[in-house]
């Protein structure tokens, strides 16, 4: 198999993830069950979907990998600093093996960029600026920031947001021989779509509540100060007059006075919270 | 209804809600590298290690632990690493994260070949103008996110993080 097919017989098997949030949930267990409605309307797509689970996960992560590298090109390369990149994976790490999605290879990078941002590829390739880094003051606030990109990694939100993609269509009859031509051109288009979703406008905004209760909740189950994702959202606020707006987290989330006020009313789900970790000294040790 | 019988009845409905009855309780261990405890501290000896998914009975809690059952061992787990429901890992099946030489080292060799960079070398130039820099060579890109996946974590390593950090169950 040449290297295109192989890039698209994999690609082929993210259909799962692109149907509906409804029929998404438990799809995967269902397929597993020879006797389920889902498996046997999927049967004509064997040659793909029963070469395990596993390949579906490295389908999801084929297309994550073609981000990260947009992710490069749009808002800089990793930074050249070592010690702060495994400080990172460290503090993301930490808090992955406690999220909803706690078993998949998550990786984190922090790029060169003058632009607040911090996104998430499909698959646990977790970006976060240098400029974001910057104004964060602790380790709890690293980890808030990174569990709610753990949140859409683990929810699959960027994937469904592109499910309509022409690229995911008529799942029933994909087999590796039809993944030829026009099914090559639909992935870029779909690689593009994902980009102006992430890069540009935005996931939608129920998504980014969601991710934010997910970051608390992660956090606290870790052992940070829940409140970590919050004090970063009004370390932006107060930036936010003097900052660049495009491609930043200004522009693709929602606005930050009804993201803060969610969250703090969240917060007394978390009565112990200011017992909790915080680590200003370890972060700026490894940081700054 | 009066305002009265409507607090009583308020009060015991709260009442309900916050005497769980433990005996029947059961959690799933939800969190990566969980480990059973012998006592109710993470320096205790550890009794067994907990697969995500496993299904505990709850014998009691205090503090931040649980006290459980599972598979004929009882022993203490720590409060963030267990959910009320069995999470989606468990029924989903995935990659070890933590398995430096296993699964997700096959999954970094093999997105290699599977990388796709096809349509890259057009639009760098474009790219590059966008953002004001000049183009790389699609090289560079496949370096950085090499390296990106080659960082490495043993789960040794984070627990001596977490435990540095008095983080969880490791605060004093």
């Amino acid at each position: 198999m040449d290297r295109r097919k192989f890039i698209l017989s994999l690609a082929a098997t993210a259909l799962p993830m692109a149907l509906p949030g409804s029929v998404m949930a438990g799809f995967l267990d269902n397929l597993l069950d020879p006797n389920s409605k889902e498996s046997k309307i999927f049967s004509g797509a064997k040659s793909v979907l029963s070469s395990s689970q596993q390949l579906d996960y490295k389908s999801e992560r084929t297309i994550g990998e073609r981000l990260a590298v947009e992710g490069f090109r749009r808002y800089g390369m990793p930074l050249q600093n070592a010690k702060l990149q495994h400080y990172v994976n460290l503090v993301g790490l930490a808090a992955a093996a406690n999220s909803p999605r706690p078993n998949i290879p998550y990786r984190f990078v922090v790029v060169e960029s003058d632009v607040q941002n911090a996104f998430a590829c499909p698959g646990g390739i977790i970006f976060v600026t240098s400029a974001l880094v910057r104004i964060m003051r602790n380790e709890a606030e690293l980890a808030g920031i990174l569990a709610h990109e753990i949140g859409h990694v683990a929810l699959r939100h960027a994937l469904k947001s592109i499910q309509r993609a022409q690229f995911f269509s008529g799942v029933g009859q994909i087999t590796a021989a039809t993944m030829k031509g026009d099914k090559g051109a639909q992935f870029e288009s779909m690689i593009n779509d994902m980009q102006n979703v992430l890069f540009d406008k935005g996931l939608d905004q129920n998504m980014e509540y969601e991710a934010d209760a997910n970051a608390m909740d992660t956090t606290y189950r870790t052992g940070y100060n829940p409140a970590g994702i919050t004090e970063v959202l009004q370390g932006l606020q107060r930036i936010e007059a003097t900052s660049t707006k495009k491609g930043s987290w200004f522009s693709t989330h929602p606005p930050l006075p009804s993201r803060i006020a969610k969250n703090q009313t969240a917060m007394s789900k978390y009565p112990d919270a200011a017992k909790l970790a915080v680590l200003p000294d370890r972060f700026l040790a490894q940081a700054k | 209804m009066k305002n009265s019988t409507m607090m009583l009845a308020a009060a015991a409905g709260v009442l309900c809600l916050a005497t769980p009855a433990l005996a029947q309780e059961k959690l799933y261990v939800s969190s990566e590298g969980a480990k059973l405890k012998a006592e109710k501290s993470a320096s205790s000896d550890t009794v067994a290690e907990l697969p995500v998914g496993t299904a505990l009975q709850v014998l009691g809690q205090e503090e931040s632990w649980y006290k459980v059952s599972a598979g004929g061992k009882s022993g203490w787990i720590y409060r963030g690493k267990v959910s009320a429901t069995p999470p989606e890992a468990s029924r989903q099946g995935g990659d070890n994260l933590f398995s430096g030489g296993g699964s997700s080292a096959i999954l970094v060799s093999e997105a290699d070949s599977a990388r796709s960079m096809r349509g890259l070398n057009e639009s760098e130039q474009q790219a590059a103008k966008a953002a004001g820099r000049p183009a790389r060579p699609l090289s560079d890109y496949q370096h950085a996110l090499d390296k990106v996946l080659a960082e490495k974590i043993g789960q040794r390593e984070l627990e001596g993080f977490l435990k540095a950090g008095r983080i969880g169950e490791y605060a004093k």
